[in-house]
């Protein structure tokens, strides 16, 4: 066979040595897949000179004949040689394949025998002393290590300045929140220092809002009306608010029963204050018809009848109070008569008449009427006992408006 | 190389596989090699028969 055994002897006296210090199983494993990978790049080697010869008939045969048979036939036995070449090719590199694998199951198989050993060298060879169980107990049960003592405060310490953070975080959320919405795509070029202004700005806007919002409490409205207020503040001084916000936040607020007079101060106020959000309170100022966007109107017709709900209640309410505001007046005087000049003269302090009385009784306490009759009520007395107001008089406490609060808050700011 | 010095079954396996495919190869190459020097041979054998023929003629 060719495979000779030419290896040993072309080998270096460093070489040999090398080998002969492979003295290890493991060692002894890799010589021998180097050898039989030379092995199989040998054969590999001869075999390509194989094909030499019958090319270089083939060679003559294409340079010298014209006959078409001939050349037919050399070419078949041409690619029957290419075809052999190939396959051969194919087996030698699935050959090295089989090696390599070969040569790694071996290393593994080896490692895994050497580990055995070492661990059966290694296990321990009495069994293992067993605690007491009541010796654990006290184990358990012992004060705390120092070890634990240190471990306890780390995590003090660590919750102490993870709350802190947190706080931190939670403070600066709303600046970070502006900040991020300040940048807009039309004030990239400005940079970082609109956004530290619009963070200015935003911490202003939260102290009067603040402001704003402690004024509206005193004025002892609703929480609705508190927060549509509240909205309509933070319209106006975002950056992204449009007419039609600051629209719909009006709107909202004369929904909520913010009568007309109030509505055309802050028109006033929007106008002086906000030129830009002009067009907005224009069309509050107008009329609902004229709320051209679908959704001001869905808002304005869902606010309209939450206005009437709340109306009602209030209304009913008033009469309510008044009713029994009446009854402690008759009652208050020691005679019939008195009491009908009395409920009389509260009438018509409360600017109403007979009628609307009378109206107002049948629908909210039917029973006011069955027991103190209208028909005896004594206007004409009444009118002559009311006292005619003059200018040393108090003033009645106007009663504080949204617009008040904001102009009021807003003057402050100013100021400010 | 000599083969019978490795001790380990699965590379004798492979080397053997190895060899098989190279005895293959240099028998198929044989004989494609005796097709190839038969045809050159009967090529040149025409060549000679016709140029023998021509001189005939010419004589």
């Amino acid at each position: 066979m060719f495979a000779g055994n030419s290896q040993e002897i072309r080998r270096s006296p460093v070489e040999s040595r090398r080998v002969n210090l492979r003295s290890s199983p493991e060692r002894a494993g890799s010589q021998e897949a180097d050898e039989a990978v030379a092995a199989v790049n040998a054969r590999e080697k001869a075999a390509l000179g194989l094909p030499d010869k019958p090319k270089h008939y083939l060679d003559r045969i294409k340079s010298t004949s014209e006959n078409e048979a001939s050349l037919r036939e050399a070419a078949d036995i041409e690619a029957e040689i290419n075809t052999a070449s190939s396959s051969l090719h194919e087996k030698m590199a699935n050959a090295h394949q089989e090696l390599k694998r070969a040569n790694e199951e071996f290393r593994q198989a080896w490692h895994k025998q050497k580990w055995d050993k070492y661990a059966k060298a290694k296990e321990p060879k009495e069994t293992p002393i067993r605690v007491p169980e009541n010796k654990l107990k006290k184990k358990i049960n012992s004060p705390k290590t120092k070890s634990d003592i240190l471990q306890d405060k780390f995590h003090a310490d660590f919750k102490k300045d993870w709350d802190k953070e947190v706080v931190a975080v939670e403070a600066n959320e709303q600046p970070a929140k502006l900040e991020k919405e300040w940048l807009n795509p039309e004030q990239k070029e400005t940079g970082f220092d609109v956004a530290r202004e619009g963070v200015e700005v935003m911490k202003k806007t939260e102290k009067m809002k603040k402001q704003f919002l402690a004024e509206l409490k005193t004025a002892r409205l609703d929480k609705e009306t508190i927060a549509a207020a509240s909205s309509l503040f933070s319209d106006l001084h975002s950056s992204t608010a449009s007419a039609e916000t600051i629209a719909g936040s009006m709107n909202i607020l004369a929904a909520r029963g913010v009568d007309q007079k109030n509505l055309d101060d802050v028109h006033n106020f929007i106008k002086e204050n906000f030129p830009a959000m002009l067009p907005g309170s224009e069309i509050l100022h107008s009329s609902e018809a004229k709320i051209g966007d679908a959704g001001l109107e869905q808002e304005w017709a869902e606010a309209s009848s939450e206005r009437s709900v709340i109306e009602g209640k209030k209304v009913k309410q008033l009469w309510l109070e008044t009713f029994d505001d009446l009854e402690k007046k008759f009652m208050a005087e020691p005679s019939k008569e008195g009491g009908n000049v009395a409920v009389a003269r509260a009438i018509l302090a409360a600017g109403k008449s007979r009628e609307e009385i009378i109206e107002a009784a049948q629908k909210y306490r039917p029973q006011f009427l069955k027991k103190y009759l209208p028909e005896n009520w004594d206007f004409d007395r009444a009118k002559v006992e009311i006292p005619i107001k003059t200018k040393s008089s108090p003033p009645d406490r106007q009663p504080t408006t949204i617009f008040a609060a904001i102009k009021n808050s807003w003057k402050k700011l100013r100021g400010k | 190389m000599p083969t019978h010095t490795l001790t380990n079954p699965a590379l004798k396996q492979i080397i053997k596989r190895a060899d098989e495919a190279y005895m293959d190869y240099l028998k198929k190459m044989k004989v494609l090699e005796k097709r190839a020097r038969e045809l050159f041979e009967k090529i040149e054998a025409e060549k000679k028969a016709a140029i023998r023929g021509k001189i005939k003629k010419l004589k």
